[in-house]
């Protein structure tokens, strides 16, 4: 922390500032000084005018049709939504955006959130020509405790001869405070350069505003004198009576008058009149053309509107306004808005980036503006179209770098070749979009992966690259000393978890104990990999399998995932599970005797056990993937893969599951959601699907699972092991050459191939080939001993390599040597049957694989003349 | 050409293993008598006692075969033509005898035309 940021906002260093408690003053609220009165006579630079225009625009902003609609509509075309972009570590940032997450959400007077806070901003700068805020600190200076507009016209100026500066005061009965310029902030849209006190933007439409005001009242006066339908003549005959004197006829034809005056008046509201033979009545319209006032009005209103600077047309007064005319009036308010905004965004991350130094986040934040609405989207669309093909087009040539069309996109920038963002030197630019109904930051990618799209073969994604690297340089040192015994693994290698899968296997094989010779390598390369948060780092001469995501993830929403059995326990089992996601085992004798010690004997007892089982095992599999799905998007990685281990033990759903590719943006929307479900409805409103369903998704595409399932993500049941990776294009060679398409052959008129096709046919390309090729990847011997035709008791690896060994000898060196042949590659599959069976076909050794739906190897032999049935789905 | 690559008796194991577990195997491993006949065909070896007595061997238990063995119109010209693929064929008397081997077609006249 900056101490001399908290010293300056205490007010020391020769600062003058007014000792009030602590000695720290923040600027009043408005409503304070109002009901105290302003003195407005003390100050430099001041005119009493000024003021009092401005409370006349703050009540015309209020009263007056057109001031109150120009208010309103640069308000809401200025507040279009906003994000957040945070300069520092992952974490940091992240830590950063739930800050001021919570910020925006509590720190706002009258609870207007940030949303509503920047509309109040809006119509400050607009009506009052500056923004004029406070950000009180905390009395502890740990943080800013609240943010408020403070009212414009009880904030004055005075030149301080010393700093040569004008210095803030406020108005505050006949006090005039000091004000702190570390947390008040006055920001003029226009001033005048010998003035610190913003113009009123309004100010020059006073004079027609008045004018106006006078020629509605002549008019209202007409209006009431003639009435609105104009003037009525009405003539009526009258006779003086032979015995009538002039005086009593006069009297008489008075009060004739008024009677017939009366009826008509009464009358004339239904519309309808109906008189005598002598009457006649005749009407002369009365309008405000009379007398050129129509032009009259509409030029005081035109002065009105430019005084306002906004154009008539805005307003909705079509005085000769064309759709050409209209758009560019439109654009110019917009680009007058910008201006507005930029005040704000200045405010506004001055309040944040001091609340983020005195919560001590190490991070810099700048703000953005959505993009107000276009009135010609499609013209607009079309143009952005054009220019994204000149960019990609520019980078197609080499004409400029990935990262700078990444920006030229509207991207901060393209990932490295090391899969880091462009010029971020460890650190990370991370955007967080302001989500306006749910009163918060939400995260979304600055950086764009131009290549991915491009090619699958180069800079596929920073992860995958990284772990080929590694298992790359890896391979390098060890195949000189274990060059035997890498042939043997390496084939069990999926080039999508590489890093792991050396893991798994050196663990297996050479116990903890790596050679001296590759600790370097492994040091560098996990520690990178590490700090992408992929989980393996090498310390202490031992692995540490942290995944930082899932450890993180739990962290933040641990209370998910713990049932009511062990609510009172959560805090042992937090650790255990934080333990496991760090590589500790949940049950190491330690752990074991800890958690007996908190549970006492009831630990011993099988249900219990196994429940504890459950929960630690359900609690890392779902912050692995959940936690994993955060990372997935802000690495900005599209889609992902559902991985599940195929055995005897696979569920139906997970072995449905494995292989659909699944949108990310999707998943992290779905995983907000549970994180915002409150924990008693979790179970019910993601519940774990059913066999009966897990049975209708086998034969659905994704999407439709997707629109089905409660579940979205593993952990599908209880001890699930399924999880995710980052999807990829998947690339299945044969082993004669070329690659497999993904494209099915079968007859249409035969109904079981007609059947399991349709079924196929509802997985994408991508999905459709990694499930056919983890089917054999993953495919498996049962080891269970059993009796066999021939008389022996022995395992089905055991029996039919006794049975098929021979006729593999000769050309592949064995019944081994041809398996592993085929699991690396083939050249033909099949599958057929309604729990559908797969048989993997290689060429050149006329090997044949047949595999069970469970993965099972139920045989595998030679068969030359191999034909598939009617029945069979070819995939080519 | 033979993609078996083995003797003629790792055939005639071969031959003798399929057959004594016929229906309590895979089909495709029963339907490796066919595949491996036909092979051993293309090789071109002898005819030798144990193979005709192989040949004799299927031709008797062609309906047997037959419900493993037999084309779903799915084979090519070659699997249509060649005696082994066709069992069930043969025990319906519709294979055309020619084509079934000097060895054994009087057995099969005899069974199943």
């Amino acid at each position: 922390m900056n101490m001399g940021l908290i010293n300056n906002i205490r007010g020391m260093f020769g600062r003058t500032m007014v000792a009030l408690g602590d000695g720290y003053v923040p600027a009043r609220r408005g409503s304070l000084a109002d009901e105290l009165g302003t003195l407005q006579n003390t100050m430099v630079f001041f005119s009493s005018e000024y003021f009092r225009f401005m409370d006349i625009l703050s009540w015309l902003s209020v009263y007056n049709r057109d001031v109150s609609q120009t208010v309103k509509k640069i308000v809401h075309l200025g507040n279009v939504g906003h994000s957040l972009e945070f300069s520092g570590s992952e974490r940091a940032c992240e830590s950063a955006a739930d800050e001021l997450s919570e910020f925006a959400r509590l720190r706002f007077p009258n609870n207007a959130g940030a949303d509503g806070f920047i509309n109040q901003q809006f119509r400050q700068i607009i009506v009052k020509g500056a923004l004029c805020m406070e950000a009180a600190p905390s009395p502890g200076l740990n943080e800013i405790s609240e943010v408020y507009l403070v009212k414009n016209n009880t904030i004055r100026f005075k030149w301080n001869r010393d700093e040569r500066a004008y210095k803030p005061f406020q108005l505050f009965g006949v006090e005039e405070i000091p004000l702190n310029e570390e947390t008040f902030s006055y920001i003029p849209l226009y001033a005048d350069d010998e003035s610190p006190y913003a113009i009123l933007p309004f100010v020059a439409a006073l004079r027609d505003i008045i004018r106006q005001e006078k020629q509605w009242l002549s008019i209202d006066e007409f209006t009431d004198r003639w009435g609105i339908l104009g003037l009525v003549h009405m003539v009526f005959d009258l006779k003086r009576g032979m015995s009538e004197s002039e005086n009593e006829f006069r009297q008489r034809a008075e009060s004739q008058m008024q009677k017939r005056i009366a009826a008509f008046t009464d009358k004339m509201k239904y519309g309808v009149i109906g008189t005598a033979k002598d009457t006649e009545i005749k009407h002369s319209n009365v309008s405000k053309n009379i007398g050129q006032m129509k032009e009259i009005m509409q030029s005081t209103h035109q002065g009105i509107t430019s005084g306002l600077d906004i154009d008539p047309a805005i307003l909705g007064y079509t005085y000769s306004t064309t759709e050409t005319y209209a758009e560019m009036v439109y654009m110019t308010l917009v680009n007058q808005i910008q201006n507005i905004w930029r005040i704000i965004k200045r405010g506004n991350e001055f309040v944040y980036n001091r609340h983020l130094a005195l919560r001590r986040i190490p991070v810099t934040c700048s703000m953005q503006s959505k993009t107000p609405p276009s009135l010609s989207k499609k013209d607009d669309a079309e143009a952005k179209k054009i220019d994204q093909e000149l960019v990609l087009e520019r980078k197609r040539e080499g004409i400029i770098s990935p990262d700078q069309a990444a920006m030229e996109l509207g991207y901060d920038g393209a990932y490295n070749q090391d899969g880091s963002p462009a010029g971020s030197g460890g650190f990370n630019r991370l955007r967080f979009d302001y989500n306006r109904e749910r009163g918060r930051y939400e995260f979304t990618r600055p950086f764009v992966s131009l290549a991915k799209k491009k090619s699958d073969d180069a800079d596929y994604s920073r992860v995958v690259e990284i772990e080929d690297a590694y298992a790359a340089e890896f391979f390098e040192i060890y195949k000189v000393k274990y060059g035997e015994f890498l042939a043997g693994i390496e084939a069990h290698f999926s080039s999508d978890d590489v890093a792991a899968a050396i893991m798994a296997a050196m663990e297996e094989t050479m116990g903890a104990k790596l050679p001296a010779a590759a600790k370097e390598t492994i040091a560098t390369w996990t520690k990178k990999s590490y700090e992408m948060g992929l989980g393996q780092k090498w310390d202490d001469d031992k692995w540490k399998v942290t995944d930082r995501a899932a450890l993180d993830f739990f962290k933040r929403h641990d209370q998910h995932f713990f049932g009511k059995q062990f609510e009172h326990y959560s805090d042992d089992m937090r650790t255990v599970v934080e333990d496991e996601l760090k590589g500790i085992s949940a049950y190491t004798p330690e752990v074991k005797a800890r958690m007996k010690e908190k549970l006492g004997d009831a630990f011993e007892h099988p249900y219990v056990k196994d429940y504890y089982d459950l929960c630690i095992r359900n609690a890392v599999n779902k912050s692995r993937n959940y936690g994993r799905t955060f990372k997935y998007e802000r690495l900005g990685i599209a889609e992902i893969e559902v991985v599940a281990v195929l055995d005897k033990k696979t569920s139906l759903i997970c072995r449905t599951m494995n292989g659909r590719r699944i949108e990310v943006k999707m998943l992290a929307d779905y995983v907000r959601e549970t994180l915002e479900t409150p924990m008693d409805e979790l179970t019910e409103k993601f519940a774990w699907p059913t066999e009966a369903e897990a049975r209708d998704y086998a034969g659905m595409s994704t999407g439709d699972i997707m629109g089905k399932i409660k579940c979205k993500l593993p952990p599908y049941h209880g001890r699930c092991r399924t999880t995710t990776i980052i999807s990829k294009k998947v690339t299945v060679k044969k082993s004669r050459g070329g690659n497999f398409s993904g494209t099915l052959s079968f007859n249409n008129k035969n109904e079981q191939a007609k059947k399991r096709g349709q079924q196929l046919k509802n997985l994408t390309r991508d999905e459709l080939l990694g499930k056919m090729d983890s089917q054999i990847r993953t495919s498996w011997w049962d080891e269970t001993v059993k009796e066999w035709p021939d008389g022996t008791t022995q395992s089905s690896y055991n029996y039919h390599k006794k049975k098929h060994d021979r006729f593999f000898i000769k050309n592949e060196g064995g019944f081994d040597k041809a398996l592993k042949n085929i699991l690396s590659n083939y050249d033909k599959v099949y599958t057929f049957g309604e729990t559908p069976e797969w048989i993997f076909y290689r060429n050149d050794s006329a090997a044949y694989l047949h595999i069970s739906n469970r993965g099972t190897r139920l045989t595998f032999h030679k068969y030359r003349r191999f034909i598939p049935t009617e029945s069979m789905v070819e995939i080519k | 050409m033979s993609t078996y690559g083995n003797s003629p008796y790792d055939y005639i194991d071969l031959f003798k293993d399929r057959l004594l577990y016929v229906g309590k195997q895979f089909d495709s491993e029963t339907q490796q008598i066919a595949d491996a006949r036909h092979d051993f065909n293309d090789a071109g070896f002898t005819l030798i006692d144990e193979i005709k007595k192989i040949d004799e061997e299927i031709i008797k238990r062609a309906g047997e075969l037959g419900k493993y063995i037999h084309d779903e119109d799915h084979y090519d010209d070659e699997m249509k033509s060649f005696w082994a693929w066709n069992p069930d064929k043969i025990a319906e008397g519709k294979f055309p005898l020619e084509k079934i081997p000097d060895h054994v077609r009087t057995l099969a006249k005899e069974l199943y035309y």
